[in-house]
């Protein structure tokens, strides 16, 4: 036939029509994994690669070049072994920590940047303590000059949705997942407005509020002139010598004292759920035991676990076992068979 | 053989014009023959025609594409073309309104109407004179904004901060004090300070914060044109009664964080100068920004002492601290008030 519609267009019966089709597209087929080898076998690759590997990956695979756009601040060695013995257990929990921390970063292609938080000699007779944060994410910043966004993570965190990214789930939509109001909720009762607040200005930290004011357990925090100024102003020998005896928690305290002072701080951050970054256990938080917006919740599949205050009172390496347990049940019925 | 060659509409201008026929009475030709000819024909017309037709077809592609790529230019260009004039026109709306404002509060309880309307005609004059804004309040509007309301000197900073909010689209905020006179309105701002290389020219490089000898000194290398924030100081120490502030996100850190409660409270001995020169030592963002320049710039004192003595053809003559006992405002005020210049009006 010279023209393959005289043959669709003949008078010839439907069901040799229909043969002939599929014969013509089995052909055709053949054709295409013969003329274009190379694609075929890159598409077969891609299929072993989502099957074979347990990496989780969307369709195409990620390959990562040059430096990320999030960096990732480990908080690990607290304290140093200095005021408590460090044991096998603490060193268990270090571990773990950090396993699934580097797990996360590579699976998405962030780095990870694992600080030394040890009792250093310039923090001591309590000058500055506890405000080394500060310092270690000035510090971090330098490093990595190339990344935008840097997530800082205490080191009893873990991460228990190691598919989620942090663009999907908190980045690529960070008007809606956040709130800047306090109208929202406001545990601290701080005030709700200041005059000269800037609603259009630029987020450049976002943190999570529990149930006893802002949670630096684990926070975003952006490159940017309003971060220099913060970590710069952040602590201030006035404030250290008025409040320091007053404030428990230190820089959490001093950035809520900052917060419902000075305007052009309130211009700058913005409030995530605490259950998107940093779910509590059942031991923290006692007081509000039941409170939706506060405990991990299997269920809903909460992305991080923070076990804030596990190391007062309660047991740290059962928790972190616990909940590395749960994850790795979770993950185990998470596996799908179809790439997307 | 009878060869059908399917006919097509009107070409019968066409070479090789299919109106062939094997008939002939005179000869007869054999079928080896006639079929070469009927390929050469065929071919001929197949050539010729779907030579054309695709001339045609490519032809009529050639312009099809041409049309829609001349679409798309037209297209493109029009959508740069909105962007850029939208973004002209938004800047424009941005920048209504004076590029420099300066700002000026007034002490209703302590001082006479009489001197304060003569005080503010005088920046009017100013103002007028060099097209610049004037945002003038009295300062127990920010009675409620400070801690201490006895306290004026703190209420600048409020009054700044509402002035900034009602001239967004300005470029500079002048603070100058109540108690000053602008001596010489026929001095350009832009030219006698804000000028880039004049600035340069300006900035004192190097010297200490708190005079005579405080361990954080002035930036040496930072240019001029990064500089926000432009202050003097006198013997003493900074002089917050005049200085300059850039319309940026950096000036509103400052105000907000030099306004905050902790300082108020905080006993400092030179009240917000002190306040502004802890920030300055303990704080290097606030202080890559800040640019100290020569004192007679814009806050000569007529009573002063060396390089900060007023002098003929000054910017502006500052009587702050006349409330002190050895002093006597009125008297410093009708002095300078006589002496100052006007505006030359140019024709």
């Amino acid at each position: 036939m010279k023209d393959k519609n005289d043959f669709v267009f003949s008078s010839a019966s439907p069901a040799s029509r229909v043969l002939y089709r599929l014969r013509r597209f089995a052909a055709r087929t053949r054709q295409i994994i013969v003329r274009r080898r190379v694609l075929v076998m890159l598409f077969v690759l891609v299929l072993l690669y989502h099957y074979l590997s347990d990496s989780g990956l969307p369709f195409l695979p990620r390959f990562h070049w040059g430096s990320s756009r999030f960096v990732i601040i480990l908080a690990v060695n607290q304290g140093g072994g200095v005021m408590q013995w460090k044991g096998a257990k603490e060193w268990a929990v270090e571990r773990t920590s950090i396993a699934n921390k580097k797990a996360y970063a590579d699976r998405h292609g962030y780095d990870l940047a694992i600080q030394d938080m040890s009792i250093k000699k310039r923090y001591a007779h309590e000058w500055r303590e506890s405000w080394e944060k500060v310092d270690v994410i000035r510090s971090t910043m330098k490093q990595y000059p190339k990344a935008e966004w840097f997530w800082w993570l205490d080191l009893h965190t873990y991460i228990m949705e190691p598919d989620v990214s942090l663009e999907r789930h908190v980045f690529n939509k960070i008007e809606n997942n956040t709130y800047r109001s306090l109208s929202v909720y406001n545990p601290m009762n701080l005030p709700v407005s200041l005059p000269y607040v800037d609603n259009t200005h630029d987020i450049n930290l976002v943190v999570p509020q529990d149930c006893g004011g802002f949670n630096l357990g684990s926070f975003f925090i952006r490159r940017s002139e309003w971060t220099d100024f913060l970590l710069d102003v952040w602590w201030d020998p006035v404030f250290y010598e008025q409040r320091h005896m007053q404030w428990e928690h230190k820089e959490q305290d001093a950035l809520e004292h900052m917060y419902s002072n000075q305007p052009w701080i309130r211009s700058g951050v913005s409030f995530i759920p605490q259950r998107l970054v940093n779910s509590f256990p059942a031991g923290a938080c006692a007081e509000q035991a039941g409170d939706p917006r506060i405990f991990y919740d299997e269920k809903d599949r909460d992305f991080v676990v923070n076990m804030a205050g596990c190391e007062w009172g309660r047991d740290c390496f059962g928790e972190m076992e616990h909940f590395q347990k749960l994850s790795a049940s979770l993950q185990q019925q998470n596996k799908k068979w179809l790439p997307w | 053989m009878h060869f059908a060659i399917p006919s097509r509409a009107g070409d019968s201008s066409l070479p090789g014009s299919p109106s062939f026929r094997a008939k002939s009475k005179s000869k007869t030709y054999s079928p080896s023959f006639l079929s070469q000819i009927y390929e050469t024909i065929v071919k001929s017309e197949s050539d010729s025609l779907s030579s054309f037709d695709r001339k045609r077809k490519s032809s009529r592609r050639s312009a099809i594409s041409t049309v829609l790529l001349l679409a798309i230019i037209v297209l493109v260009t029009f959508v740069v073309v909105i962007y850029f004039v939208a973004q002209r026109l938004s800047s424009v709306v941005q920048a209504s309104g004076p590029s420099i404002v300066l700002v000026l509060g007034l002490d209703g309880d302590h001082y006479k109407d009489d001197y304060l309307q003569k005080i503010v005609s005088n920046r009017k004059e100013y103002a007028d004179a060099q097209g610049y804004g004037l945002y003038v309040r009295d300062v127990k509007d920010f009675d409620h904004r400070v801690i201490d309301p006895e306290k004026t000197e703190w209420k600048k900073l409020p009054l700044l901060r509402a002035a900034m909010q009602d001239h967004p689209g300005a470029k500079f905020y002048w603070y100058l004090d109540q108690n000053a006179i602008i001596m010489n309105p026929n001095l350009n701002l832009e030219e006698h300070i804000l000028e880039p290389k004049r600035l340069n020219s300006l900035v004192l490089r190097d010297i200490p914060i708190v005079p005579p000898d405080s361990t954080i000194r002035t930036y040496r290398h930072v240019p001029a044109d990064r500089m926000k924030f432009i202050i003097s100081q006198d013997h003493e120490g900074l002089q917050t009664s005049s200085f300059i502030l850039k319309n940026e996100e950096y000036s509103k850190y400052v105000v907000d964080a030099w306004f905050d409660k902790l300082y108020q409270e905080y006993t400092f001995a030179k009240k917000d100068k002190g306040a502004l020169e802890h920030l300055a030592q303990w704080h290097p963002t606030v202080l890559s920004k800040m640019a100290v320049i020569p004192q007679r710039t814009f806050n000569s004192y007529p009573n002063g002492v060396g390089e900060s003595l007023y002098q003929d053809g000054d910017f502006v003559a500052s009587f702050i601290g006349c409330e002190s006992p050895e002093r006597n405002c009125v008297r410093e005020f009708e002095r300078l008030w006589d002496n100052r210049g006007r505006v030359v009006v140019k024709k």
